[in-house]
Parts: structure tokens; sequence; C-alpha cells
């Protein structure tokens, strides 16, 4: 079960760690839509995208994630790309100028590939991949119920149009205390299934779903009976979604997060207008 | 005086197959009560029915003070450790747990901190206040329980089988809290459900239940007095008595004695 350990917490102490989670979750939202944003030229568009790398880069760096738990995470986009590229290939049609022409010809095979097959292929590798190095970054960095309190800080004016922000609040944060419970859980109903004879390892599809089976019905079994007792156990501690309640974790906003903040949207502005008046850097 | 009453009470989860019968008894200030009986006799019942978590009363009534028992109160002034350790853990560490209470009481914030580590400090749990629940044994889990019940300064304390899920170390611990508990409030009552007999023998007041019927509601000397009885709804009998009728078999004369100085004393003699 320690190989979910992809994307977890990972308790340092770098800048990155003692920012406020709402100052890291509102930046990644910011830095996502500028990589998504489409530039002025296709060398803008790289140029820009390189330098968000190199920046992403830096902050994997502080927050001491290597690449390869990057490519780790990669591993499954690889074969997407492949896939998306192969059809690319064949549609892709579009007059995207790379070096002075928009197409090259196959001699031989007759075949005219444009370049915006591999260009477009590749913007969609680099944003994901910076997607995803963001996203790293930002739960190695971040204690799961600091997310939980920044999400529900974002999500805080839902509750003028009488969402329960709370309730959801409450509801991840449960869950996310119950998963490595669940998780141990999971463990001994394996064990326990294994010792009368089921086998999770191999066999044929029929008996694996059989296997699954065995291991999934207890597990929601006692899964109710656990959210029965806790229901209890929240309700004799005084919990009532309906009441008031104060608050023991705040989020407090230091000079690092200002300092942070406001670089990430100067950039952000910056490359907005650029955006919108189709600058071209080359 | 009694500060809380059970009065005739009935309950039944499904129509026609009551879970209490006719339950009476009382509970003191400063009282250690202990509620012992087999296996679906009804003693979770009963104190989901004083903490008010489950629906109305078949018929008779919970009194708190002589007056019928409201749900502020109940939230005010009884707080209960459950059995699992873990599905009572609410917080994603030990302080975010006893934090849970005193932000459901509305507690300000800056008053929070204090209170947390008077209260782990107690129940000895202060180095760990910032572990996660799964890097802690069950019995660290129910003292942090007990210090968030406790943090809410409750008047009684309902224990049900707080202690039926530990290794016999994490039991002695937990019980020798709650004698240090008693010691520390002197108004503090502690109901606690048990299948520990010998905890039971070292209480104030023992109620015995037996199919959803109080069949006992004495002082442990009183109860275990009946000893075929107490065998006979499948419950055991502490080892002070197991001691006490054996020698009484082999003819010597402390019918009289009352605990185990007392027996020593009668058999020096
Ligand atoms: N939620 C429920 N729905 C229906 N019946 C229930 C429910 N909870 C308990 N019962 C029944 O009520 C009776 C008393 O149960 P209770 O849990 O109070 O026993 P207990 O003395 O606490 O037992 P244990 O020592 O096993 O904890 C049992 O016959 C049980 O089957
Ligand atoms: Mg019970």
């Amino acid at each position: 079960m320690a190989n979910i350990s992809i994307g977890r917490y990972t308790p340092y102490d770098t800048f990155l760690h003692r920012l406020d989670p709402r100052t890291k979750l509102v930046s990644m939202i910011l830095i996502m839509v500028m990589i998504f944003f489409s530039y002025g030229s296709t060398w803008t568009n790289l140029i820009v995208y390189g330098v968000l790398m190199v920046l992403i880069y830096i902050l994997m760096k502080v927050a001491h994630i290597t690449l390869k738990q990057l490519f780790r995470q990669l591993k499954l986009i690889w074969v997407m790309m492949l896939f998306l590229f192969v059809i690319n290939l064949f549609t892709v049609k579009e007059p995207l100028e790379l070096f002075g022409s928009v197409s090259f010809t196959i001699p031989g095979l007759n075949w005219t590939i444009y370049y915006s097959a591999f260009i477009n292929t590749f913007y969609i590798f680099v944003r994901l991949a910076l997607m995803l190095s963001l996203t790293l970054i930002l739960t190695s960095s971040t204690k799961p119920m600091d997310l939980t309190y920044a999400l529900e800080w974002l999500l805080h004016p839902l509750k003028w149009i009488k969402v329960p922000i709370h309730v959801f609040a409450m509801t991840i944060s449960l869950a996310l205390r119950f998963i490595p419970t669940l998780l141990d859980e999971t463990e001994r109903i394996m064990k326990a299934q294994a010792s009368r004879g089921v086998d999770f390892q191999d066999g044929k599809f029929k008996e694996k779903i059989r296997a699954i089976i065995s291991l999934i019905i207890p597990l929601i079994a006692s899964s109710l009976g656990r959210s029965i007792d806790l229901a209890n156990a929240m309700i004799a501690r005084g919990y009532d979604p309906d009441k008031k309640r104060t608050r023991y974790r705040l989020l407090k906003f230091h000079k690092g997060d200002l300092f942070s903040f406001i670089t990430v949207i100067i950039v952000f502005g910056l490359l907005l207008t650029g955006m919108i008046l189709g600058v071209k850097i080359i | 005086m009694a500060r809380l009453t059970l009065k005739n009470v009935s309950f039944s989860y499904v129509e026609d197959e009551p879970a209490l019968i006719d339950v009476s008894f009382d509970v003191k200030q400063s009282e250690y009560v202990t509620i012992i009986g087999k296996n679906g006799s009804g003693k979770s019942t009963i104190a989901k029915l004083i903490t008010g978590l489950l629906p109305e009363l078949d018929n008779g009534e919970i009194l708190l003070d002589g007056e019928k028992i409201k749900e502020e109160q109940i939230r005010e002034k009884i707080g209960i450790v459950f059995q699992n350790p873990d599905n009572q853990f609410i917080g994603s560490t030990v302080r975010d747990d006893i934090a849970f209470g005193l932000e459901n009481h509305q507690v300000k914030h800056d008053d929070m901190d204090k209170i947390i580590d008077e209260y782990s400090e107690l129940v000895s749990m202060k180095p760990f206040l910032d572990k996660e629940p799964s890097a802690l044994s069950g019995g660290q889990k129910q003292r942090v329980a007990i210090a968030g019940v406790l943090a809410m300064h409750p008047e009684i304390i309902i224990l049900d089988e707080a202690t039926a899920m530990l290794d016999p170390k994490g039991k002695k611990e937990i019980i020798s809290l709650i004698h240090q508990l008693k010691k520390n409030d002197e108004k503090l009552s502690i109901i606690s459900i048990t299948h520990d007999v010998e905890e039971a023998f070292l209480s104030d007041h023992v109620v015995v239940l037996n199919e959803g019927k109080v069949i006992y509601d004495d002082t442990p000397e009183n109860v275990f007095a009946h000893h075929q009885e107490i065998m006979d709804i499948g419950l055991d009998l502490p080892f002070f008595q197991k001691l006490k009728d054996g020698l009484i078999k082999e003819g010597f004369a402390v019918e009289n004695c009352q605990n185990l100085s007392q027996l020593e004393d009668g058999l020096c003699q």
C-alpha cells in the first residue's frame, strides 16, 4: 500500500511549504490558466512555455521534488500522447508556420505532413506535464487538510446562494482522515480472504472479479458501520452542521504570501495583456 | 442526590422486540457506576439513550437533577467515549481532534491552545499533539478521546466499553486514568459500561443488565454475592469473589470480608 505515496505531502520546511495554502491554490489556478492561453505566434507560445517550464522546474527544486517523481506521473501520459500524435499526423492540417512553411512531404510516400501535427501534440503534452508538475508541487508542499481549508475559503462565496460549503469541507476532511484507516482495513480483509483461498494476484478475469467482490463487500459493510459510529461520535461532541462553529486552524497570510501572490498576478497580467493584444516575441 | 435518573425506561429499535424493558437506576454526583451484562443485553442502548443519540423512548423518562433532560443540556453536561478508537477520532491530528469539540462549543480561538495543552497533559498525550491517528496505538487514541470529552467540561462521562479493544496494558492505563479523573474533579460522575468484572468490583455501584432488564442495582459486594445468578447470565465473578468462595469451601470463616485486605486479615487471625 506504500506505492500510493506519489503526490503525497512531504514534511519539509521550505518556502513553498510555509506559504498559505490559499496563496498556493490561487496561484496554481492562475498559472494553469496561463498555460492554457494561446499567444501571438507559435514561437511566442514556445518561448512562454519554455519560461514557465524553467520557473516551475525551480519551484519543483524548492519543494524537493525530483524529475524522477514527475516522470513517474507522466508514465501514463506517454501512451496517450503517442496515440494522439498518430491521430494528429493524419487529421491536423492547420496552416501553422514553423520554418517558413506549413508542411513537408515525405518523398516516395507522397504524404504531406503538417508541422501543426507536431506542434499541437507538443502543446498538449507540455500543458499536461506542466499541470502535473504544478499539482505535484501543491500536493507535496501542502497538507491535505490545509488544502481543504483553502478550498473552503475559495468556495466561500457559494454560501451566499446557500451551498453548504462547510459541510463539503467537513466531508472532504473526514474522507482524508479515514483514507489510512480504510487502507489498513483493505489490507486486513485481503489477508483474511487470502487465508480462505481467494487469489488476488493471478487467475482468469472471472476469478479476479470474484476476488475483488470478496474484498469490496466486507469493505463497504465495515465502512457503513464506521460511518454510523463516526456520526454518533460527532453528534455526541456537539457537532451540528447548521450551527456556528469557531475555528482552531486559522490560515495566515504572511509577507512571503504577499510577495508570491503579487509576482504571480504581475506575470499573469503581463501574459494576459500580451495574449489579448496578440504580441509576438518572434 | 441523584444527578441522572432513568425511570422505567423502555426502548425498542424494532417493533415488538424491546432492547430495554422498564430500566430504572440512579447515578449520583461523583459516583463511579459500572454497567455489566452480556453481549446484546442493552448496555450501549442505555448509553445512546442518555446521550440523545436515539429517537424517543417507548416509555419512561431520563431525568437530570430531577428534570426531564434537554438536548442542549446533554451536549453541555454529558460526554461519551465509545469502544472503537478509530471511529471516534475525527481530527487529522491529536491537536485537531481535541479542538473538534471546542469548535462545536464555540470556544474562542485564542483559548483553544491552552485548553488543548491542559487536557493532553492530563491524559499524558502532550508529546503526541501533532501526530496523526495512524501513528498512535489504540490506548493512545482512547486517551485522546477522553481528553476531547474532558475539554468540554462534562459533569457526567460515559465510557461505552472504552477499553474493550485495548491490550491489558492499555486497559490498565485507561482505568487508572478514570480513577485519577475522579480525584481531580470531585463532582464528576462516571458511568462505565464494561465486560471487565474486576473494574466493576472496584466501582461504587454496579448495574447488571440481562436481556434488556436491570436485574441488580447495588454495591459491587452485594451484587457479586449472588454468585450463581451472576454466573447463570453468562458473567464472570471477580477474582476476590472466587477466592472467597474457594476459601469458604475449604472451611475458612471469611464470610464477612468485603475486600482483599480484609480477607488477608481474616486469614491471618
Ligand atoms: N441499530 C439497531 N437496530 C436494531 N437493533 C439493534 C440496533 N442496535 C442494537 N440493536 C439490538 O438491541 C439489543 C441491545 O443492543 P446493545 O448494542 O445495546 O447491546 P450491548 O449490551 O451494548 O452489547 P455489546 O456487549 O455487544 O456491546 C440487541 O439485541 C441488538 O441486536
Ligand atoms: Mg455495546
